[in-house]
C-alpha cells in the first residue's frame, strides 16, 4: 500500500487523497447505512479534470477498479466499491463555471451541489427543476450519472432531459467532451445521454453543460388529506388525464401527517391512510387558481381536509419536511428497504391496490409513497426486526413489487439507478438481448472493465 | 452521563444519509466525508465501541477536528445528537501524562474562576512571548466585572421583573464593555438584577475538551446557584451559556436524577438577555444615534435562534440603527470555543467566505451575541467592528 500511497501523492498531491483506514470507512456506503461494500484502497480527491484524468490513467495502467463518488446520498449502493479499488471522489471539483443568461444554459463541474447550483440559477431569474431530495447535499455529477429526478419530473422532467453536454474521463485516461451547447444537436450518436444515466460503468464525468428554464414567478403549494391510499390514486390519475399538471405531486402516508404538525398550524388532522402534497406553478394569479381547483377537486371526492399554501415562507416548511422524510423514517427503524418502481402515471391505481396486497400476505409494514405525478413510487418496507425470515420476505416482496410494476407497463428503477442493490432484477425489465448489447457498449468503453465494476448488471451477466 | 454506550442506539438509527455534508463547516473546507457527522460517527463506533479498528492517531484527529458547533445535529433528518458523540468520544480519548493533567487543572481554575486566571492571568503574555500560548489567545481584564458588582443591581424607581444574570466568562473577563452594555439596558428598563453568589462557568468548554466530570462538577454548582433563586428568568448574554444551561446541562446527568430534574426546572427559564428585554418591552426610548449592524447568527444558537432574532428586532428602535442582512447570518466563522487556537488553517478557510458576506453587508459593525464569534471575527476585523447587540442599545442610552 505504501506504493498506492506514493503514486497517489505523486498525482494528486499529499492532500489529494488518502489511503487511511479510518478516512475510508465511510467510502464504504452510500445512504443505504446497513448496507457496506467492499474495502477501498484509497479515496482520491482531484482538484481539476486533469489530475482526475491522471488518476483514471493509473488505474487503468494498475488494473486498479474505479468507483466514481458524489456525495454518497445514492440509494442503489452505485457508488459503493464493491470489488475495492480507488473511490474517485468527485466534491473537489465543485465550481459552476458559467451561466450564460444568452444561451439559457450552464457549465458545472461534477461535483457542484445541486442546492448550491439552483440557488445560482435562481438569483439570476433561471430555473433548474430537477430535485432528488437529497438536494442540499448531492452532486450534479452523481445527478447526471443517475438520471436522478424528484417531485418536480412530473411537470418538467428529470436530469436527462437538461443534460446538453459532457466533459468525461475514458477509462484509459482521454478527456472528451460530447454533446455542446446548443439545444438541437443531430451529428452523430447522442453519446451524452449514452454517458448520463451510465452510473459511472462507461467513463468518469467530470463537467455538464446543463439547459436551464425561465423561473416560473411564483408558486401555491396545497395539501389534501385522503381517507383511503386508493382514493389518493384516483385522485393523481384523475388531475393528469384531467389536463391539470401540478409542478409536483408527492404521495405520502398519513405518518408524514405528524411531521408536519411539528412546523404548520393549525394542525392538519393525523387521519386516513394518505395525504397529497402539491405545487402550483406560473403567475401567482394563475399558480392559485390551479390550486383552488384542484382543492375543490379533492374535496368533491371525499377528501378530509384541503390546506393551502400560497404564502412561500410556508410552503417551503412542507416541502423542507417532504425532504427529509426518508432519513427520519430510517431512522425511527431497525432497517428500511425503499424501490423506486415506476409504472404510467394511469395505472398507479393498480399498483397500490397490488402492492398493498403483497405487503398484506407476506405480512410486511409495507408505506407507499412517491413522487405520485410522474408514476415514481417508492414502496417502503420497513423492518423492527432482523432475523433470515423477514429477510426471505421483504426479498420476495421487493420481487413481487418489481414484477407488479414490469406487468403494468412500468420500470425497475424511476430515479436512484440500478447500482448494487437492483441489479439483479435488471433482466426482468430489459431480456437478455437488451443486456448483452450493453455489455457490448461497454466493453468498447471499458476494455479491463475498472469502471464501477460488480454494478448494473449482476456478476453472472458480466462476461 | 455523555458515555459513549449510551449513544449505542443512536448510532445504529444513523441512516447515513449524508444530510449533515451540508452544514458542516469542517468539511467544507476539506470536502472529506471522514470529516462529517456520517463518517466521524461511523468511525467511534468502529473505532472505539466495537474494536474493529485500532485507535490511533488519525482517529485522534478526526474526532478533534469538529467544532461541535451542532449544526449537524439541527439538520440530521433522524434529530441524532450527533454533537453530543463527539463529545462522549473525546472523553474516552482525554490525553494522558503529567503535562494534560497540569492543563487540565489550570482549566478547572480557570472555568470555577468565572473565565478569570487571577494571579495566573500574568503568565499568558509570559506564554505569548516565550511562543508557549498562541498569540491569539484573548488577555483577560486585570479586574473581573463581578468582583466589583454587588450581588443585587437596583434599577430607579419600581423594578418591573426580577431576574437572574448568568454573566459568562467572557463577559466577566474579556468584554467587559459587554457586561457593562447589559447591566445598562437591563438596569434603565427597570429589571432588577440578581447576581448569585457561587456561579462557575457554564461547562460548555468543559465539555468541548470531554471533560464531562468537570462540567457536571460546574452545573451541579451553577444548579446551586440559581435554583435558589427567586425570579422571572434567568438571562445570560452568552448564546453558548443560553445553550449549556437551557438544553443541555439535564443531559449531563442520569435521567430523573435530582440534577437532571433541577435543571429541567431551570431550562425553561434561560433566555438570551435582548430576548428577555423584547418580551418585557422597552420602558426606556433609546433616543441616542445608531449604526448599521449586520448580524452573525452563532451556531450554538441554531436551537433557539428565535432568541437572537428578538434580540435584535431590540435595536429596529435604536434612531438612525439600520439592519443590514448578510446572506447567511448562521454560517459559521470558524472559531469554533478555541478550536481556532488549534486549527489555524481549516478556522481561517471558513472565516474567509464569513469575512465576504460581512463586506458585502456593508454595515457598519458585526453584532453577535457570541464572546469566541466576536474574539475571532474581531482579529479580522479590528476589535471595535465586532459587538454584542446590547451594546449598541446601550450606547443609544448614553
Amino acid at each position: 500500500m505504501r506504493g498506492l500511497a506514493k503514486d497517489l501523492s505523486r498525482l494528486v498531491g499529499p492532500d489529494g487523497f488518502s489511503t487511511a483506514p479510518e478516512d475510508l470507512l465511510v467510502y464504504r456506503h452510500d445512504a443505504i447505512g446497513y448496507f457496506a461494500q467492499g474495502d477501498p484502497a484509497a479515496v482520491v480527491l482531484p482538484a481539476d479534470t486533469a489530475q482526475a484524468a491522471r488518476v483514471v490513467a493509473y488505474a487503468s495502467q494498475n488494473g486498479m477498479p474505479l468507483t466514481p463518488r458524489g456525495a454518497g446520498s445514492g440509494l442503489s449502493g452505485g457508488c459503493t466499491p464493491a470489488r475495492g479499488g480507488i473511490v474517485l471522489d468527485t466534491k473537489r471539483l465543485k465550481r459552476i463555471l458559467e451561466i450564460n443568461q444568452g444561451n439559457l444554459t450552464a457549465r458545472v463541474e461534477a461535483g457542484a451541489v445541486l442546492a448550491a447550483f439552483q440557488q445560482a440559477v435562481e438569483a439570476q431569474g433561471f430555473f433548474y427543476p430537477p430535485d432528488p431530495q437529497s438536494k442540499s447535499v448531492c452532486t450534479l455529477g452523481g445527478n447526471v450519472a443517475t438520471r436522478a429526478g424528484g417531485p418536480r419530473a412530473v411537470k418538467y422532467g428529470t436530469t436527462g432531459n437538461y443534460v446538453l453536454g459532457l466533459e468525461a474521463v475514458l477509462p484509459g485516461g482521454e478527456v472528451i467532451r460530447t454533446g455542446s451547447a446548443c439545444v438541437k444537436h443531430s451529428a452523430g450518436y447522442d453519446l451524452t445521454h449514452l454517458l448520463t444515466g451510465s452510473e459511472g460503468t462507461l467513463a468518469l464525468i467530470t463537467q455538464a453543460t446543463l439547459r436551464l428554464i425561465p423561473k416560473p414567478p411564483a408558486t401555491c403549494t396545497a395539501l389534501a388529506v385522503c381517507p383511503t391510499m386508493k382514493m389518493a390514486a384516483r385522485i393523481v390519475s384523475e388531475t393528469i388525464a384531467g389536463g391539470v399538471v401540478p409542478s409536483m405531486l408527492e404521495l405520502l402516508t398519513t405518518a408524514s401527517l405528524a411531521v408536519f404538525n411539528r412546523f404548520v398550524s393549525p394542525p392538519l388532522p393525523e387521519e386516513g391512510e394518505a395525504c397529497l402534497l402539491m405545487e402550483f406553478d406560473g403567475t401567482a394569479q394563475e399558480a392559485l387558481r390551479q390550486a383552488q381547483e384542484m382543492a375543490a377537486a379533492c374535496r368533491d371526492m371525499g377528501a378530509i381536509d384541503v390546506r393551502l399554501a400560497p404564502r412561500p415562507e410556508e410552503a417551503a416548511l412542507y416541502w423542507m419536511v417532504r425532504s427529509r422524510l426518508y432519513p427520519l423514517v430510517v431512522s425511527r427503524f431497525k432497517r428500511v428497504v425503499t424501490e423506486d418502481v415506476t409504472v404510467p402515471r394511469d395505472r398507479i391505481p393498480e399498483f397500490v391496490t397490488q402492492v398493498m396486497s403483497i405487503a398484506a400476505e407476506l405480512d410486511l409494514a409495507m408505506g407507499l409513497t412517491g413522487h405520485a405525478g410522474d408514476g415514481n413510487m417508492h414502496p417502503t418496507i420497513r423492518m423492527d426486526e432482523i432475523n433470515p425470515d423477514v429477510e426471505k420476505r421483504v426479498h420476495q416482496a421487493l420481487e413481487r413489487v418489481i414484477k407488479a410494476g414490469l406487468s403494468l407497463g412500468g420500470v425497475i428503477s424511476g430515479e436512484h439507478g440500478v447500482g448494487l442493490h437492483k441489479a439483479e432484477f435488471l433482466e426482468l425489465e430489459l431480456g437478455r438481448e437488451q443486456i448483452a448489447l450493453m455489455r457490448r457498449i461497454k466493453k468498447a468503453f471499458d476494455p479491463t472493465g475498472i469502471m464501477n465494476p460488480g454494478k448494473i448488471w449482476p456478476p453472472e451477466l458480466e462476461a | 452521563m455523555l458515555g459513549l454506550e449510551q449513544y449505542r442506539e443512536a448510532m445504529e438509527r444513523c441512516s447515513q444519509c449524508g444530510y449533515c455534508q451540508a452544514a458542516c463547516p469542517v468539511f467544507s473546507q476539506e470536502l472529506l466525508e471522514s470529516y462529517t457527522a456520517r463518517g466521524r460517527t461511523l468511525l467511534i463506533k468502529a473505532a472505539l465501541m466495537d474494536g474493529d479498528l485500532p485507535v490511533g492517531k488519525r482517529t485522534k484527529e478526526i474526532v478533534a477536528n469538529c467544532l461541535l458547533c451542532g449544526a449537524c445535529a439541527h439538520t440530521c433528518p433522524g434529530g441524532l445528537p450527533l454533537d453530543e458523540i463527539t463529545v462522549a468520544a473525546r472523553s474516552l480519548l482525554r490525553p494522558g501524562g503529567p503535562a494534560a493533567s497540569l492543563r487540565r487543572s489550570l482549566h478547572r481554575k480557570l472555568m470555577e474562576q468565572r473565565g478569570h486566571p487571577g494571579s495566573l492571568g500574568k503568565l499568558g503574555p509570559l506564554g505569548k512571548t516565550l511562543g508557549l500560548a498562541p498569540a491569539d489567545l484573548p488577555q483577560p481584564a486585570a479586574r473581573p466585572f463581578l468582583a466589583d458588582q454587588p450581588l443585587v443591581l437596583r434599577p430607579s424607581g419600581e423594578a418591573r421583573a426580577r431576574v437572574a444574570w448568568f454573566v459568562g466568562c467572557a463577559a466577566n473577563s474579556l468584554h467587559l464593555d459587554t457586561a457593562r452594555a447589559v447591566r445598562k439596558v437591563l438596569l434603565a428598563n427597570g429589571v432588577e438584577v440578581a447576581l448569585p453568589e457561587g456561579m462557575a462557568c457554564c461547562g460548555l468548554p468543559a465539555l468541548a475538551q470531554g471533560e464531562v466530570d468537570l462540567a457536571q462538577d460546574l452545573a451541579r454548582r451553577n444548579i446551586a446557584a440559581l435554583a435558589a433563586q427567586e425570579v422571572d428568568a434567568v438571562v445570560t448574554e452568552c448564546t453558548s451559556c443560553v445553550l449549556m444551561l437551557r438544553d443541555k446541562m439535564s443531559r449531563l446527568f442520569e435521567p430523573e436524577s435530582p440534577e437532571a430534574r433541577a435543571a429541567e426546572d431551570l431550562a425553561p427559564k434561560v433566555m438570551e438577555a435582548g430576548a428577555f428585554l423584547d418580551q418585557l418591552g422597552l420602558s426606556k426610548t433609546p433616543r441616542g444615534r445608531g449604526i448599521s449592524y449586520t448580524l452573525h447568527q452563532p451556531c450554538h444558537a441554531a436551537g433557539f435562534a428565535q432568541q437572537v432574532q428578538a434580540g435584535l428586532a431590540l435595536l429596529e428602535k435604536v434612531p438612525e440603527a439600520g439592519y443590514r442582512p448578510m446572506a447567511d447570518p448562521a454560517a459559521c466563522c470558524g472559531a469554533g470555543g478555541d478550536f481556532f487556537l488549534k486549527n489555524l488553517a481549516l478556522s481561517r478557510g471558513v472565516r474567509r467566505s464569513k469575512l465576504e458576506q460581512i463586506e458585502q453587508s456593508r454595515a457598519e459593525v458585526v453584532v453577535t451575541p457570541c464572546p469566541a464569534c466576536r474574539h475571532y471575527l474581531g482579529l479580522a476585523l479590528g476589535p471595535d467592528k465586532v459587538k454584542h447587540p446590547l451594546a449598541i442599545l446601550a450606547g443609544a442610552y448614553e
